[in-house]
């Protein structure tokens, strides 16, 4: 495991870490989220931005993979 | 109604049959029951990744759990989705150069030692049953309340076509049937969305129209429902994230690409048609059941719940929104999910008892690759059984909460296998065993004990273990067997290699 895997996985976890500890129960994560904008509630809002990260990660984390492996191919053969 | 739903069911039934056929006429061998002999491409596997993700659970369970807990839900598959990247950043690439046809090939490339094949291939079967009771749930559920059919009698026609499907057409027939799925549910989602959004006039429209439906002090928009507490949150996201990194039935899709390359292009398109579709069933779908069919009374029976239970809401919703033939369409999509998904888990275990049980017990010669397969079409014919025995008993369950048990063996089993045979050299095969062991007994057990079972299923009064999530217990324990197992079962080697 290299230290860009590890970097890879603390930047993951610490992005979920916030998710977790505001669900923990009622009364956890701060008020404002609670507000809306255009009638959508920020809890929504927030939870799409979590989402989008994570997805933008995973293609990140993707693209690197697959040259890595092209070059690790392209050198095998 | 009923025969506008028949109508698709059948259709849904001969087009996965046809599939199954002309997969059948060309499987050859083993490596074509096992991984589609290696030729499906990245993109045809992204899609069948998905397919494989999405189950059941995705758009029948999430969607009921939604209206239970609201916004709380999101932890349900945020966390899996953390799982797919890390997965893709650590696992996919040794994966796929240190097996073959099963997990247990990885952990026998590095230990060279068959007990060890017998424990992960114990594990996979234990993980995939459980999905796969998961799945049953949801077919019974979704026949009965389409056709009136009795859930006994519901399971059981699934379960005669999981058989056909797998014990015939192997891998490259549930690949198939996967691709073709993923394609209907994305589409499905998409067209769902729309008409949600067109009814509510705008996205604000679906949320305002839910809180109108909303009788609690607190509302289902606002994080905290669940109310777990510190421990059952933070292992439930441990179960998630490391129990999706080590699904078997979705690892098992990586020997099917011909290289490292394709497989993981085939997570990076897996993970956006994942991410979209549950970005969608979270952000439209879900408010929009909420509030058009939570507290609707066309859609409650005479005790005031949602009749055919929690997990049937999506469908409800697709009445409400497109009439009977959207209702009949939803409800083939949703059958042909649990159809793709039960070939899938049916592949993972009849694979794991085939080539790593059987095949690694065999004293000796290797076993004859015709004898191998039969064994492989023999055990589809006995996972659909107890698959069958188990759905009719834990039919009344979620079926997110069943996947996420799934997960919780998945992290605290195969997860410190397959990590600590890619990345630990300490690791001996007593180790490896020892993991496995642990994770397995301790897993199984505390879910046994757990309120969701020794309460709800067995019916005692107060449970012994206090939550449905044990991971957080089970993982380390797996590990610290391992380590310890693995240090004591070296030093006979260490000192024959000092004395020498």
């Amino acid at each position: 495991m290299t230290r860009s895997d590890i970097k890879r996985i603390i930047l993951v976890l610490g992005i979920l870490a916030p998710l977790i500890y505001i669900q923990i129960g009622p009364g956890v994560a701060p008020e404002w989220l609670n507000q809306r904008v255009a009638g959508i509630p920020g809890t929504v809002i927030a939870t799409t931005l979590w989402f989008i990260t994570m997805m933008g990660l995973a293609i990140q984390f993707a693209k690197k993979q697959v040259i890595e492996s092209q070059h690790g191919e392209e050198s095998e053969s | 109604m009923i025969s506008a739903s028949i109508g698709y069911f059948l259709v849904t039934i001969a087009v996965t049959l046809a599939i199954t056929f002309w997969a059948a006429r060309r499987n050859t061998g083993k490596a074509s029951y096992y991984a589609a002999e290696g030729k499906i491409t990245g993109g045809q596997n992204g899609f069948a990744i998905a397919g494989d993700y999405m189950s059941a659970g995705t758009i029948l369970g999430i969607v009921g759990l939604y209206t239970l807990v609201g916004v709380d839900v999101s932890l349900y598959f945020i966390a899996p989705l953390g799982g797919l990247c890390l997965g893709l950043a650590i696992l996919v690439g040794p994966l796929r150069r240190m097996g073959k046809f099963t997990l247990g090939d990885v952990v026998q490339s590095r230990l060279k030692e068959p007990r060890t094949r017998v424990v992960l291939g114990a594990c996979t079967i234990t993980i995939s049953l459980i999905n796969l009771v998961a799945q049953m749930v949801g077919a019974g559920g979704l026949i009965s309340i389409v056709f009136g059919l009795e859930f006994n009698l519901a399971v059981i026609t699934v379960g005669a076509l999981m058989t056909f499907y797998v014990a015939f057409g192997g891998m490259l027939a549930a690949t198939w049937v996967q691709i073709i799925k993923a394609a209907l549910l994305v589409g499905a989602v998409v067209l769902l969305s729309v008409l949600c959004i067109i009814k509510a006039g705008s996205l604000g429209g679906i949320y305002a129209l839910g809180d109108a439906t909303q009788t609690s002090s607190r509302s289902l928009y606002e994080f905290g429902a669940l109310n777990h507490g510190l421990f059952s949150s933070v292992s439930l996201a441990v179960a998630s994230v490391a129990g999706m990194m080590s699904m078997p039935h979705l690892l098992i899709r990586f020997f099917t690409v011909p290289d490292e390359t394709q497989a993981k292009r085939s997570l990076l398109v897996g993970t956006l048609l994942i991410g979209a579709t549950m970005g969608l069933v979270f952000l439209v779908v879900s408010p929009a059941a909420l509030a058009w069919v939570t507290g609707n009374p066309t859609y409650q029976d005479e005790s005031g719940a949602v009749m055919g239970g929690s997990n049937m809401i999506t469908l409800h919703l697709a009445r409400d929104l497109g009439g009977d033939v959207f209702f009949g369409v939803m409800s083939a999509v949703a059958f042909s999910t649990i159809l793709a998904v039960v070939a899938g888990l049916t592949v993972a275990i009849s694979s794991a008892t085939s080539h790593d049980i059987f095949a690694a017990l065999r004293k000796g010669d290797a076993m004859p690759e015709k004898q191998e397969v039969a064994i492989f079409r023999l055990a589809a014919l006995v996972t659909s059984a107890a698959a069958v025995g188990l759905a009719i008993v834990f039919q009344h369950e979620n079926l997110t909460f069943l996947i996420v048990m799934g997960l919780n063996v998945a992290a605290s089993t195969t997860f410190p296998l397959l990590m600590l045979s890619i990345y630990w050299g300490g690791l001996t095969a007593a180790g490896a065993v020892a993991a496995g062991v642990t994770g397995l007994i301790t897993s199984v057990g505390l879910i046994v004990l757990s309120p969701a079972f020794w309460v709800k299923v067995l019916g005692n009064p107060e449970a012994v273990f206090p939550s449905d999530y044990p991971a957080l217990v089970c993982m380390p324990l797996a590990f610290g067997a391992a380590w310890l197992v693995s240090r004591l079962s070296q030093k006979p080697a260490a000192k024959a290699e000092m004395a020498g």
